[in-house]
């Protein structure tokens, strides 16, 4: 953990400063930084966008611009790249804090950092990484990974993507039709189905081959730029393809652990949200002459909500910190998703319930919640398929 | 045989006229009406021209005279294409032209259900204040006679069709001393009232075509022929009303799950055509079980509390003296039933994303917009913790 260096922003009458500050010793003081400054950021630069983002389904120019500025595209990345090299349990408590404020935000942060830079750090060539993966950690460029073609990195059965090699340069054909990061992103890298095997390329966004859909409007997590992107005769050099063909596998199970923990940690993030938008309703609402959270009633659902929170919240730093150990933590990071997603899915309809009629008004931001909580656990992929591989590994079933 | 537990020829000839009818004229519009948060004028005129505007009046006031089984018919079906509609028709049929049948005179009947029935006019109802919410009895609103007049001051939120209506039932304090009972006065104002006016229009997450008002009356003076039923029996005009529309809440709530239900169905049917294997799964056949078997659930609970209140509403409007017994039988099955639909269509809807994924979960889906409608069912009318609340003291005879 030496060496670790971790940018603290400071305010100077609403300038922004970025400056190295000090060396963490341990996970805990480097998560509580990186924590600290992701509050700190998001308390003068997001808190009062937040509805925006979501009114306008996207973030702005400027927001993005910022979000680069501090350093937050480049958490994950080594410092020889220009990142901030903070361990995985760090970025995660990150992602959590930033998703308090703005699930879309934090998702796309996922996607660039955890899986886009994560994949070219760890696999990727030498070039790849002195080129992309610098632009990428600075914020230069933007990127996501898409592996399912309708969205996804579990089921690879349904993937008709498909790149032809002909000895020189790959062509890759086909339709991804659920990109997160895709109205931003200008770096894709795409799973794509070689012959029986399957191989992740790099693509850049400019290649004529690709075209972008306008952002297709969700129900929520709106400001993502969620899109489908479709490959049409898209050529790209063999120098484009991550690693080689059969380390895809390796790839495929390490940046799907990154995924599920950062989705877990955007649950959390979302449900902390809308509990602390409850428990503050529940303290203000006077009604039958006391403040609804003298009612045993409500006070059982802000209990439920503190249990299952406090349960997952739990669960996921134990996780992260035995992927930072090197364990293998698939099963453990299904678990946390899949539990998860129960969690925001109950806590935040309560958090609703709680506020009665307000809870239904965008004068309030819980059915924000609400919306986000349902479009993270129908994105990716269905806690069904999760359970059937957690269910198999405990059978002994390949 | 006492028990019928099924609609007869005349009742399906009625649903499948409707049906066509709003599958045709209204569905076609929805999507950009939830949208844009526009009120449907044109289709709610479309639904006058039908007569439906005036489906629970009696013919001699100019209405179709239907019963409550096809009250609850035509709600469901409502609930099947738009929840919106369907707020804003029951608060209309429901909560407007309901308490004046009850309630109303020979004369409030003759001078507002005519116009009411066919459409001309537009009905709400007023109760929920911003102290006023689940407890509903601590309302600020004011009434004091002054003269041949009653002065309102005071204001409502939340109020359906507030901002479009003709015809609102408002209530408002006579005297706080007295409690909700005797305390509280019902009231029909005609949109046109001295010192009547509309304040915010709500932006809301689901049932957008709907419009959501705050209505302020600073000194608003209504006839004192407009009182409605007896000074200081208001509240139990709003709580007689209420049992009433909670029912047919729950109806539009069954409409809503019977339609994702079949919509399920329907693309598992494709899906498996195509080739697909999601029919195949026990984990979608288990949620598709459990979906039908609420549903199927809900449909006798729905129908049988409708007929229920049927009985009891014909002898509040025949001026019979209601056994306390009685009253809170009907008042604990409308509960119930409200509370149980409206979190079933809740499931439901939830159980159609998680089969149908990614589709599902696209602005202007069905179920998209379902699910958005789906949270205000358990909460207007009263929350469902309140209908709870009701169910259990009912049961253990704690009173109010």
């Amino acid at each position: 953990m030496n060496n670790k260096t971790v940018y603290i922003k400071e305010y100077n009458k609403g300038s922004i400063r970025i400056e190295l500050k000090h060396m963490p010793k341990d996970y805990s003081e480097e998560q509580q930084m990186i924590v600290d400054l992701v509050r700190e950021f998001c308390d003068s630069e997001i808190k009062s966008i937040e509805s925006e983002i979501d009114l306008k389904a996207q973030i702005s120019e400027e927001l993005l611009k910022k979000l680069s500025d501090i350093g937050l595209y480049g958490i994950l990345v080594s410092e020889k790249y220009g990142g901030a090299d903070a361990s995985l349990s760090a970025f995660i408590s990150g992602i959590r804090e930033l998703a308090k404020y703005s699930a879309s935000v934090a998702s796309a942060i996922l996607f660039h950092n955890a899986l886009a830079c994560k994949i070219i750090e760890k696999y990727g060539s030498e070039d790849q990484k002195n080129t992309l993966l610098k632009e990428l950690a600075t914020g230069k460029r933007i990127g996501t990974v898409v592996v399912g073609d309708n969205g996804g990195f579990l089921n690879l059965d349904n993937v008709k993507t498909d790149a032809d090699f002909d000895g020189e340069e790959y062509t890759i054909s086909g339709r991804k039709n659920v990109v997160l990061n895709g109205k931003y992103a200008d770096l894709f890298i795409v799973l794509a189905r070689i012959k029986e095997k399957f191989g992740f390329f790099i693509v850049d966004a400019n290649n004529k081959g690709v075209s972008k859909s306008n952002p297709i409007e969700l129900i929520g997590l709106k400001g993502n730029g969620v899109s489908s992107i479709s490959f049409y005769s898209c050529k790209v050099t063999k120098n484009q393809i991550i690693a080689n063909i059969e380390q895809t596998e390796d790839i495929l199970r390490d940046i799907t652990d990154h995924l599920l923990l950062g989705l877990t940690a955007i649950n959390i993030g979302i449900s902390e949200a809308a509990s602390k938008e409850a428990i503050k309703y529940a303290n203000e609402r006077k009604q039958f002459a006391k403040q609804i959270g003298k009612f045993e009633a409500v006070q059982a659902m802000l209990a439920n909500i503190f249990i299952e929170e406090k349960f997952v919240k739990n669960l996921l730093e134990t996780t992260c910190n035995e992927k930072d150990n090197g364990k293998d933590i698939s099963i453990d990071a299904m678990v946390c998703k899949v539990s998860s997603s129960k969690m925001v899915e109950n806590n935040t309809k309560s958090a609703l319930k709680i506020h009665g009629g307000y809870g239904y008004i965008k004068d309030y931001p819980v059915e924000r919640y609400v919306r986000d909580a349902v479009t993270v656990k129908t994105l990716c992929d269905n806690d069904d398929d999760l359970k059937v591989k957690i269910a198999k590994k405990i059978l002994g079933y390949n | 045989m006492q028990f019928e537990f099924s609609f007869n020829e005349e009742q399906e000839k009625f649903r499948r006229t409707l049906r066509y009818f709003l599958e045709n004229e209204i569905k076609p519009f929805v999507k950009e009406l939830d949208k844009n948060e526009d009120f449907p004028l044109d289709n709610i005129k479309k639904i006058a021209q039908q007569g439906y505007m005036g489906l629970n009046v009696p013919k001699e006031y100019g209405g179709m005279g239907r019963d409550k089984i096809d009250y609850g018919i035509f709600l469901e079906e409502l609930g099947r294409v738009c929840a919106a509609h369907g707020t804003i028709v029951g608060a209309h049929l429901g909560l407007c032209i309901i308490p004046i049948l009850l309630f109303g005179t020979e004369e409030q009947k003759k001078k507002y259900l005519p116009s009411l029935a066919s459409g001309e006019k537009l009905g709400a109802f007023a109760l929920t204040e911003s102290e006023a919410g689940s407890d509903a009895a601590n309302i600020q609103t004011t009434s004091v006679e002054d003269g041949e007049e009653y002065v309102l001051n005071g204001s409502k939120i939340f109020c359906s069709n507030g901002n479009i209506s003709d015809i609102t039932i408002v209530f408002a304090a006579n005297d706080k001393s007295l409690g909700p009972m005797g305390g509280i006065s019902a009231f029909i104002v005609e949109s046109d009232a001295p010192g009547f006016s509309v304040g915010k229009i709500e932006t809301k997450m689901g049932i957008r075509a709907s419009h959501t008002a705050e209505l302020l009356f600073d000194n608003c003076r209504i006839p004192k022929e407009n009182l409605l039923g007896t000074l200081g029996a208001g509240f139990m005009v709003a709580l007689t009303t209420l049992d009433g529309g909670r029912v047919s809440l729950a109806a539009g709530s069954l409409g809503a799950s019977e339609k994702v239900l079949e919509m399920c169905v329907e693309l598992l049917r494709n899906d498996q055509a195509e080739g697909g294997n999601l029919a195949d799964r026990q984990s979608i056949q288990w949620k598709l079980a459990d979906l039908a078997m609420e549903v199927h659930a809900s449909r006798f609970m729905v129908y049988n509390t409708l007929a229920e209140i049927e009985k009891y509403y014909e002898l509040i409007a025949a001026g019979e003296k209601i056994p306390r017994q009685l009253r809170d039988r009907v008042s604990r099955g409308s509960a119930i039933s409200k509370a149980y639909v409206t979190e079933v269509a809740s499931r439901a809807i939830t159980k159609a994303m998680e089969i149908q994924g990614v589709d599902s979960i696209k602005d202007g889906h069905e179920i998209e917009r379902a699910f958005r409608d789906s949270f205000i069912s358990e909460i207007y009318e009263g929350t469902n913790d309140i209908q709870r609340m009701l169910i259990a003291k009912e049961l253990l005879g704690l009173g109010n």
